[in-house]
This record gives structure tokens, sequence and C-alpha cells, in this order.
């Protein structure tokens, strides 16, 4: 054996390199504890106001969300909340690469025997603390204003979570593949369309009944329509994913064509960046 | 007018070192808090000038020289009004840099070395040396002259559109000595004008100082790390160590007062670190330089004494005991970099 | 000072910052459609909720699409006039150019001002799309008065004014790390207290009283009356009640505020700047690398 092989086995290093990389982000985030708590806080107060515009306009709104139980705020807060679950796969893969990149760190991995795999997993599981942290922040808010959390629904959430989230997977890996394959280094354009679109045409703040005609189908395009849709079933009435086939078909389909593109293209910007010297700050 | 175009006189500055709140030397939201709740507590200062002082004549060329944390970045930029002495005073053509620093900065230009040396990626080279050109006043017409010439100058014409991230480090030093070549000022303050450049370049360069901004009269006082740079480049040369000047005048002014003495030049096979402590216990010896090919191999020394003959008779003696090759012996006149060495205390080897 | 010489400097930093506004093509159109999308999102939801919620708007006119867009618009103008000051430097700060720029013969305030003003011409764009979107979708406002623009104008002032104190703190406190205590408080008040989404007599009376701290709050309530609703009618804001006793109408109590406001917080503003650069100065830490 060669004498500069590692001498322990490969998925082992990238997951020491993965652990390291998540105890260096959540010390620098942490490490001033104020910094972490007024993050926290600016989540909170961008969903009170939201939640006040709700209170605002819920005698208008309740009527167009009647089939689902709920009012209007929980109605908001369920879409604000499976926003940022979805967010933790939509961004996390292009965050990883850019803050690797602009922190000038992905010279420091890709010299190395590693590569970048140890330090994409990494940022992905800082993305999972502080995106589980937030959400738990937000069930703390909801719960102390009174809203109901409908825990005894957990596990048909779960559920949702477990399928639904993997549409944004893939696309959160076409995503990242932007950095390189389209020089997107100033935010994935992909992203952001898909960010822009959601908020009118998913059924984020009014039902998808009330868009214009024309524009609706728009809508069954982005996996956010059902995802929503799934998950406001599930905390309001119950209802099982797998039962309720017109959004688990169309879920299935999207997870079968945006996964394997997803790891397609994010594999290939890597093997491009390694020729091509993209990921490099080294000048 | 005054003869002197630079006065500084009894300046010292220092730098509060502020506790530091944790690792990384990022300031945080958190710092703000911390800092106005708390009170951000000082740890001491760094004294950075002690009580410098010096005049610069019109016309002259003059280096500040020193080692890495002298005080020599903090001297020029005290000159350039970017900061603010604790005490003492500084005048530049007659104004007070401290009560009226606009006034001053119109009377200079300062060129910084570094990474970007201040330039803008979004605009074209031209473009960023016409927005300096604004801001010393010329209209639009006279900045886009002045842009096209500098960049001639230092022959970064034929990239004239690009911008600045596709030069290489070389290029980004030539772009910040345009810069400071764009205004019509009687004081230039360069810091390093030759750091990351070639030698070809580098040469050029002097001797563009030396010659044409001696033929317009232009005062210059930069900083350097290389001592032949500043003998030939310099007028005068002040040395500063530890933020105060230990040493000031022309190059042979310098060599005569601190050297009285010549430098002999052994090159060697096989000088080991017995040999080595023998030789620096000679007592003749004002300083040694020892230059290792690799450890054992190849090794110059270059030894400031004030006894030439006798130090290199001994100094063969202890090299032939411990029988190493001699490949030959040399006595010179020291160089200014001998004499920076013998005064700050640096030694190699 | 020579107008045309500072005009000149303030063109280059014009078209630097459009240079980099739309260096990334892409990103730029789409930060436009954006503006359209998230206009389209709230006539949406005020269309579906509107006619149920109005009676809650009588001040200012009862349409609360009309309500919502003049409070989208005045905000995207105030908020940038907050941030730009400290946006500017920090950029100028974090990209190594502060020390190269400072060395120039050029006043360190007038630089600042000069940086800001690309973002608020950008602004200024996005706010004129705003406004075409809002007529093509039904928006329906009072034409644009003297009165109007004197407020808005007044309002600006005094968030510059804030703006300059939030870059101030880059130096006096030094909070580098993208948030300042000024601009972090303000733009709480103004998203949740200033009656941007929604009429302020919903929240409860100590949030009304808190609301006066921002400009936003004063800007929001005389637009919406003086282009929506009437001049004069009942009072919505907490302090009201003092100027309407004293005769004067809810608008004429927003002007004089707002007024009062600037003109404390303005030449404060200067003062502070001022001192943060000397601070700066003083210290060595007027840039980041040496």
């Amino acid at each position: 054996m060669d004498k500069y092989e590692l001498k322990r086995g490969g998925f082992r290093i990238v997951l020491l390199v993965a652990l390291e990389t998540l105890k260096t982000r959540l010390l620098k985030a942490m490490f001033f504890p104020i910094i972490f708590t007024l993050s926290l806080i600016d989540i909170v107060i961008g969903t009170l106001a939201y939640y006040l515009m709700a209170i605002f306009v819920e005698g208008g709104m309740n009527r167009y969300i009647s089939a689902y139980g709920i009012t209007y705020p929980e109605y908001l807060l369920v879409a604000i909340i499976g926003d940022i679950l979805a967010g933790l796969f939509l961004y996390s893969f292009y965050e990883a690469i850019g803050m690797g990149y602009w922190g000038c760190e992905t010279d420091l991995y890709i010299t190395s025997p590693v590569g970048l795999k140890g330090m994409i997993m990494g940022s992905l599981l800082t993305s999972l603390v502080w995106n589980t942290l937030a959400v738990f922040t937000l069930l703390s808010f909801a719960a102390i204003l009174g809203i109901p959390l409908h825990l005894e629904n957990l596990p048909q959430v779960l559920e949702v979570l477990a399928i639904g989230l993997l549409p944004f997977l893939g696309l959160g890996l076409i995503s990242a593949s932007t950095f390189t394959l389209m020089n997107a280094k100033q935010g994935s354009p992909i992203t952001w369309a898909i960010n822009i679109a959601q908020r009118i045409l998913s059924g984020y703040y009014f039902p998808v009944q009330l868009l214009p005609g024309f524009i609706r189908p728009l809508s069954y395009i982005l996996p956010h329509t059902y995802f929503y849709e799934a998950l406001r079933l599930a905390v309001s009435k119950g209802i099982w994913l797998h039962s309720y086939y017109h959004l688990l078909h169309p879920l299935l389909i999207q997870i079968a064509i945006l996964l394997p593109l997803g790891v397609v293209l994010f594999k290939y910007s890597l093997i491009k960046a390694e020729k091509t010297g993209d990921l490099s700050r080294w000048t | 007018m005054s003869k002197d175009i630079v006065i500084v006189n009894n300046v010292y500055k220092s730098y509060p070192k502020y506790k530091r709140f944790g690792p990384g030397t990022c300031l945080g939201q958190a710092h703000w808090i911390l800092a106005t709740i708390f009170r951000m507590r000082k740890e001491g200062v760094v004294e950075a000038l002690k009580g410098v002082s010096f005049r610069v004549k019109r016309k002259e060329i003059f280096a500040i020289v020193g080692p890495n944390g002298a005080g020599k970045t903090t001297l020029v930029k005290c000159i350039g009004a970017l900061l603010l002495p604790d005490k003492g005073y500084i005048e530049v053509d007659g104004v007070n840099v401290v009560e009226e620093p606009l006034k001053a900065k119109k009377r200079m230009n300062l060129v910084g070395s570094g990474y970007w040396g201040g330039f803008d990626w979004s605009l074209s080279l031209e473009e960023n040396l016409q927005l300096f050109a604004l801001l010393y006043g010329y209209d639009f017409k006279e900045a886009k002259r002045r842009a096209k010439e500098v960049l001639d100058i230092v022959g970064l014409s034929h990239k004239a559109k690009d911008n600045p991230t596709k030069l290489s480090s070389g290029e980004r030093q030539r772009l910040a000595l345009a810069k400071g070549f764009i205004a019509d000022v009687p004081l230039y303050l360069i810091d390093e004008p030759t750091v990351g450049l070639d030698p070809v370049f580098a040469k050029q360069i002097r001797d563009y100082i030396k010659t044409e901004m001696k033929k317009r009269g232009i005062t210059v006082i930069f900083t350097t790390h290389f001592m032949h740079e500043a003998e030939y480049l310099a007028d005068r040369i002040a040395i500063i160590k530890d933020g105060k000047i230990i040493a000031l005048g022309t190059a042979d002014e310098l060599k005569a007062k601190f050297t009285r003495g010549k430098v002999v030049e052994i090159k060697a096979y096989n000088v080991y670190e017995d040999a080595l402590n023998k030789i620096k216990s000679i007592e003749d010896i004002i300083h040694i330089d020892v230059f290792h090919r690799s450890y054992g191999a190849e090794t110059l020394l270059r030894i400031l004494t004030r006894n030439p003959l006798e130090t290199l008779n001994n100094v063969l003696d202890i090299l032939l005991m411990y029988s190493s090759t001699i490949l030959y012996a040399n006595i010179s006149e020291p160089t200014l970099e001998d004499v920076y060495r013998a005064i700050v205390g640096e030694e190699y080897g | 000072m020579n107008l045309f010489k500072d005009l000149r400097i303030v063109y280059y930093f014009i078209k630097r910052y459009f240079r980099v506004w739309t260096y990334f093509k892409v990103n730029f159109v789409l930060e436009l459609i954006q503006v359209v999308i998230d206009l389209a999102t709230m006539a949406i939801i005020a269309s579906a909720a509107g006619k149920y919620i109005s009676y809650m708007l009588k001040a200012y006119g009862g349409d609360y699409f009309a309500f919502i867009v003049l409070g989208l618009v005045c905000n995207q103008l105030l908020s940038v006039a907050l941030t730009a000051p400290r946006s500017a430097i920090e950029d100028a700060f974090w990209g190594r150019r502060i020390e190269i720029l400072f060395s120039s013969p050029v006043n360190p305030t007038f630089l600042v001002t000069a940086f800001s003003i690309g973002p608020i011409v950008r602004e200024s764009v996005k706010t004129l799309i705003y406004l075409l979107t809002a007529i093509l979708l039904g928006l329906s406002t009072k034409p644009l008065n003297i009165l109007s623009t004197v407020v808005f104008f007044t309002g600006f002032l005094a968030c510059m004014g804030i703006g300059l104190i939030s870059a101030s703190t880059l130096y006096l406190l030094e909070a580098k790390g993208g948030s300042d205590p000024v601009n972090w408080i303000a733009s709480i008040v103004a998203r949740l207290l200033s009656g941007l989404y929604y009429p302020l007599n919903i929240l409860p009376e100590w949030c009304r009283w808190l609301s006066l701290i921002v400009p936003h709050t004063y800007v929001f309530d005389a637009e919406r009356r003086i282009l929506l609703g009437s001049v004069s009618g009942e009072s919505s804001l907490p302090i009201h009640s003092v100027f309407v006793a004293l005769g004067f109408s809810p608008v004429l109590a927003d002007l004089v505020l707002l007024a009062i406001y600037a003109g404390v917080v303005l030449p404060l503003s200067y003062y502070l700047i001022r001192k943060g650069f000397e601070k700066a100065l003083r210290d060595g830490r007027l840039s980041w690398w040496s």
C-alpha cells in the first residue's frame, strides 16, 4: 500500500471532517450568544409582522380556508414553517459551496486528500441545526400566542416531511450546481426564481383557487404547492399523505425527476470546477 | 515657501488594545451590546510611534526603512492624515495636517500596496483612475486624459478596459502606482513601491521615481524593505525601529556613522554549528549574517567587523579546524543592508 | 465645495453602483420581477379580504390594496434612507477601498452621502415599477400634491438622519457585524408597529405609543390620509389628540412632528458621524487592513 494512502477508511474521514466543519461553524455562530439570539429574534419578528397582518385580514380570508378547519394565522404559520424546512435542502447546498468559496476555505479542502465532501456535509449539518432551532423557536412562539400546535398529528406531519422534502433536495442540488455551471456566485437564480414564484403560486399566502385562472396551472409545477397543502392537511386534520393520492403522486413524480437530475448536475459541476479551478480563490 | 515640505515634530501614536471577546477577529452584532453595556475594556496600548521627528526637504526622495511592526506604515498614515497622532505636530507644505486634513490632502497623494490598492472591481482600470482624478478635483476631460497617461507610464494601457480582478498581483501594484501618479501634487507617499513586481518592472518604476519625479520636482516619501532600493533611490534614509527613528542621513553618512568597519565575506562547504558558535564569539565582529544553501553544504558568511584582516585570519583558522572547505574569501565595503542589520540587530542563519 | 466637481464624483459613484447592481443580469431581472410578484400577491389578498375589513380603514379611504401599496411604496424609499449610509461605508470597508477614498481631499461626510445616492436611485427605480404595477392592478389614489411631497421629503430626511446615526455606530460602537442597535430597533419598530401592513388601531395602546419613535409611522399615516382618505378626520396616532385639541388636523400634526424629528436627528447624525470618523482615525480602525 502506498505510504501516503489514508490510513482510515474514506467515509470515516469525510464524516470527521464534516463534524469538524460543523463544530467550527457552530462555534463561530454561537460564540457570541447574543448574535445567535438576535438572529432567532429576527425570525420571530418577521413572523410576528405576518401574523399581525393575518389577524387583520382574518375576517376576510377565513371563508376561503374553511376546508382546513384552521384560522388564517395558523394557515400562514404552517407555510412559514414549511418554507423554513424546505429551505434546509433548497438553500443549504448552495450555501455550503458559497460559504466555502467566499470564506476562502475551498482551497484548503480541495488541496487535501478528502476534497469538498466533508465541507459540504458539515455545512448541511450546520443548516440542519440552525433550521431546527428556527422551527422550534417559531413553534414556541406560536404556543405562547395560543395557536394550537396539533401535536397529536405529529406522525402524519413527519410522513409529509419525509416524502415532501425530497423534491427540494433535488432542487437544492440543481441550485448548488449553478455556482460553477452558471458562474452564479451571488446567489442562485434558480432558487431565487422558485422562491419568487412560490410566494404567489403555491398557496403560501392564500389558497391556489384565488389565483386568476390563466396562471393557476403554473402552481401545479411547484413542489411547494403539494408540500404546503399536505402539511396543512396533516397538521389540521391528521390526514396521511400516503392516503391522499392527488398530493402524493405529483410529489413522487417530482422526486423521480428532480433528485437524479440534481445529483448528476451537482456531481458534474464539481468535476467541472476541478478542471477550471472555479472554486479556488488562490490567484 | 519653506524649504521643508514635510515637518514631523515629536509625534506620538499609540493604538488601544481591546480585550478580545473570542477567537478570530470578526466583530459581530453582539460586540456593540458588550461594548456599550459592559464598556469595552482596554487591555493596554501598543506604542507605534514614540516621539518621531524629522524634516523632508522639497524635491527630496526620502526613504523610511525598518523591520515589520516598526511603525513605518503608521508614520506614513499620520503624514497622510489617515491617522490622528496622539501628540506632536505634522505639517505638509505649510498646512497643519491634524487641524486641516482636507487642505493637506490636496497637497499629497497616498499610494498603498496590498491586494486591491483600493480599486473597485466593478469599474475598469481606466474608470477607477478617472474616479481618483475626479476626487482630486479634475474635470471629466482632464481625468480621462490623466488616466490614459498614467496607464501608459505603468505599462497597463493594453488593459485599460479590464477590471482589476483580471490583473496579476504585480499588475495590481502597478495600478496602485498609477493611482499615485494621477494627481499633480508636490508630495507622494508611497508604501512599498516595488513589492510584488518582477525585477525588470521594479527597475522601471525605480528609474521613473528617480528621474521623472525628480525632473518634475516632486517630493517622494516611501517605505521599503529593500535596502538596495533605498540606497539607489533615496537622497536620505530614516531607519525606524520600535517607533523611534534610530538613524537618519544619506546612505554614505549612515555607512560611515554606523559601521566603521568592513565586510569579510567567506563562502565555504560544511560549516557546522560548532564552528559558527566559535566564530560568533570573535571580539571585533560587529554583526554576522549566515546564509545556508542547505545545512552543512554551501554557506555564505558576511561578517561586519572593525578589524577585517585579523577577523579574516581567525575565521579561516576556525573553519579549517572544523574541516570546512573554503571556496572563496573577500573583504569589501559594507552595504546599506549591512548597516541596517547592524543597527536593527537582525541576524540571519 | 465646488458643486460641479462634487456632482461629477456623485455621478461616478452612481455609475459604479448601477454597474454592480446590473452585473449579474439574471439576478437584476429577478429582483425587478420580485417587485411585481410581491405586489400581485398583496393585490390578491386585498381583493379577497378587502371588502370585509374596509370598515377598519375608514380614515384611509377603505381600500386595503391602496392602503398596502402606499405603505410599501413609502417604506421602500424610507428603508433605503435608513440603510444606505451604513451599507455604503461597510461596502467600502470590506471592499478595502475606504482608506484610499479617505486619503483623497474630499470631505468624508460628503463621501458617505455620495455613496448613499446609488441605493436611493435604485430603490426609486423599483418604486416606480411598484407604482406602475399597482396602477395596472387597479390602484386608485388622489393626485400627488405639494403637501404629500413635503411630508414624504421630510420623512425621508428624518430617516436619512437615523441612517447616518446607524452608520456612525460602525466606528463609535465597532458594530461591524452587519447590524447595529439603531438600525435594528428602527427596522423592527417600522416593520411591526408603523402601520405598514395594517392600521395601528388593531394594536394595543402601548404599541401605538412605541410606533411614534420611527418616522415611518407619521409618513404612512399622512400619505394615506392625503392620497386616499381625508386630511382631517379621526385621529389614528395617540399623539394626534394633543394637536387636534389645538386645532391642527392629523396630517398637519404628522408634518410638524416629522419636521421636529428631522430637525433634531439630522444635525445629531452629522455630529455623530464626524465623531465616528475621528475615533476611527485616532484608533487606527478606519480600515480592517493596515
